[in-house]
């Protein structure tokens, strides 16, 4: 397997079926470690990174923690690929764009990922679809157990596991959900969720990770804290927020369809309109309009797509899918037009 | 308006835009962003202002003395800047501002959870290899070479050490 080839296909968190995804899409979990015999990323020479680069690798190899996967050296792949591997929740923008040695392992099926040299030495990251931290996180500690057999990690019988930052340490466990939150931004009651999940020490992002802005009614929520709770508090914690969350959406989704169908059926036909239409499409008027798509197809408003082609559509009309797919560099102005045309044939335009 | 970048670092957002006036009426004008113009503070000629800002307490800007880790070469200084730490070392060495920085955050500072196995003699011999290592980068920058080659033998022998060890404890 290698990139060229995972890019064609639908990410390991889009799989519809196993687990119910219409309001939770995708759960994460995520563990950072250094190792002890050397420094952390900000005083490494560029010998220290290569051989951490190597010595990860051979164990990862050794342990068959990842059974079958592929290597890919941030040095080695062109920001396209870089992009991409963004796109699918591989890699974050920290290790795209970062300098130095540094990579990701990725088992085949892209359920479990290994970031080397990223902020700390080694970033493991399990994802699994819908509502699954269970599953994410059993991945990421089997990862977690077989490594910590092999090397030895830099650990502080206080501090635990000791990261980069103060803000990872103890755990280094981030635990993640994406959630569709759109009947609650349109009955207006999104604030309130927010202030109550903040409360709560948990932290809210958009689409992609830290620093990005909300896009399509797509939101991260994940734990602040590391320190103090056990992994299994932490899951525990985020599940039952989640949770709660997950029905106050669908209690606003009834409320929609029993209280307003028409503008909403309004709302998601203009979204549909404009999708099997337009000439010109950006990424963020794509999000926006399949995030309402999306909603349709849970509510049944619409019937004759599936929520798994809903999953291809936002993933392969992300800019570097577009330009993988082309397999060259496109300006944004004929991305959007390729955009627009890629989704009015796939919708049987 | 473009933004800025700060003279000093040349890197983050100017936000802070420092005009002086020579007696002469000449005036000269420096843009800094917040982390230089902190640094930049500490090193002038103390004036009324600044013995204002003292009595009320704003000098609690960590102005310690700054400490280097015998590890990996980070500073207090820039660990408070970037807020990155250089090694495992650090947490000890720092303890303070790690701790204050732990119990804001995180609200805690006792790690419940999970542990890796092996002792301290394993964390005693890797804080040793870290400052092998330091010593080795340092020496092939002073381009004494024979030193640089002394070291990489010692880091070789701990680490077949580490290695043989791993595999009993797998056996």
């Amino acid at each position: 397997m290698t990139l060229d080839d995972i890019s064609s296909r639908p990410a390991a968190w889009q799989k519809v079926g196993e687990h119910n995804t219409e309001v939770v899409v995708s759960t994460r979990a995520r563990l950072a470690r250094n190792l002890a015999a050397y420094p952390f990323k900000p005083r490494m020479s560029a010998q220290d990174r290569e051989q951490v680069v190597g010595l990860l690798k051979d164990v990862l190899h050794e342990t068959k923690v990842i059974t079958e996967g592929f290597y890919v050296d941030m040095l080695e792949v062109d920001a396209i690929s870089r992009k991409l591997m963004m796109e699918r929740h591989l890699i974050s923008h920290e290790l795209a764009e970062a300098v130095g040695q540094r990579g990701v392992m990725v088992q085949d099926d892209e359920q479990v990922s290994v970031m080397i040299n990223e902020e700390d030495h080694v970033r493991m990251q399990a994802v699994a679809s819908g509502f699954a931290f269970d599953t994410a996180f059993d991945l990421v500690e089997q990862c977690d157990t077989a490594l910590s057999n092999k090397l030895d990690y830099a650990f502080h019988p206080k501090y635990g596991y000791l990261t980069t930052c103060t803000s990872n340490a103890g755990t280094g466990l981030r635990a993640s959900a994406m959630l569709h939150l759109p009947a609650l931004a349109i009955t207006n009651e999104l604030e309130q969720v927010f202030k109550t999940i903040s409360r709560l020490n948990l932290a809210v992002r958009g689409f992609y990770g830290e620093g990005s802005a909300p896009l399509g009614h797509y939101y991260q929520i994940s734990n602040h804290v590391t320190l103090g709770k056990s992994e299994r508090e932490i899951i525990d914690n985020i599940s039952a927020v989640v949770a709660e969350i997950a029905k106050s959406e669908k209690r606003a989704r009834h409320t929609l369809l029993t209280k307003d169908l028409t503008r909403l059926s309004d709302r998601i036909f203009r979204a549909k309109g404009l999708l099997t239409s337009s000439r010109i499409l950006t990424s963020e008027e794509a999000t926006v309009l399949l995030s309402m798509l999306r909603l349709g197809v849970n509510l049944d408003i619409v019937k004759d797509i599936d929520l798994a082609k809903i999953n291809e559509l936002v993933l392969f009309s992300q800019p570097a899918h577009l330009q993988k797919r082309e397999k060259c560099e496109i300006p944004a102005n004929e991305r959007d037009m390729l955009r627009s045309e890629y989704i009015r044939t796939a919708l049987g335009n | 308006m473009d933004s800025q970048k700060c003279q000093r670092c040349g890197k983050a957002e100017a936000k802070i835009h420092v005009t002086e006036i020579s007696p002469e009426g000449e005036k000269t004008q420096i843009h800094l962003c917040d982390a230089c113009y902190n640094n930049n503070k500490e090193s002038e000629v103390p004036s009324e202002f600044s013995l204002q800002e003292l009595l009320s307490g704003i000098g609690k800007k960590e102005d310690v003395p700054d400490v280097t880790c015998p590890s990996c070469g980070m500073t207090l200084k820039k660990f408070i800047n970037t807020e990155r730490l250089g090694c495992a070392n650090d947490y000890d060495l720092f303890k303070e501002n790690i701790e204050s920085r732990l119990e804001h955050f995180h609200d805690a500072l006792q790690h419940v959870g999970r542990a890796p196995k092996g002792g301290t003699q394993m964390a005693e011999r890797s804080a040793y290899l870290r400052s092998l290592r330091y010593q080795l980068n340092a020496a092939i920058a002073e381009e004494a070479f024979e030193h640089a080659a002394r070291l990489r033998d010692e880091i070789k022998v701990l680490e077949e050490d580490n290695n043989s060890e791993e595999d009993n404890n797998d056996a």
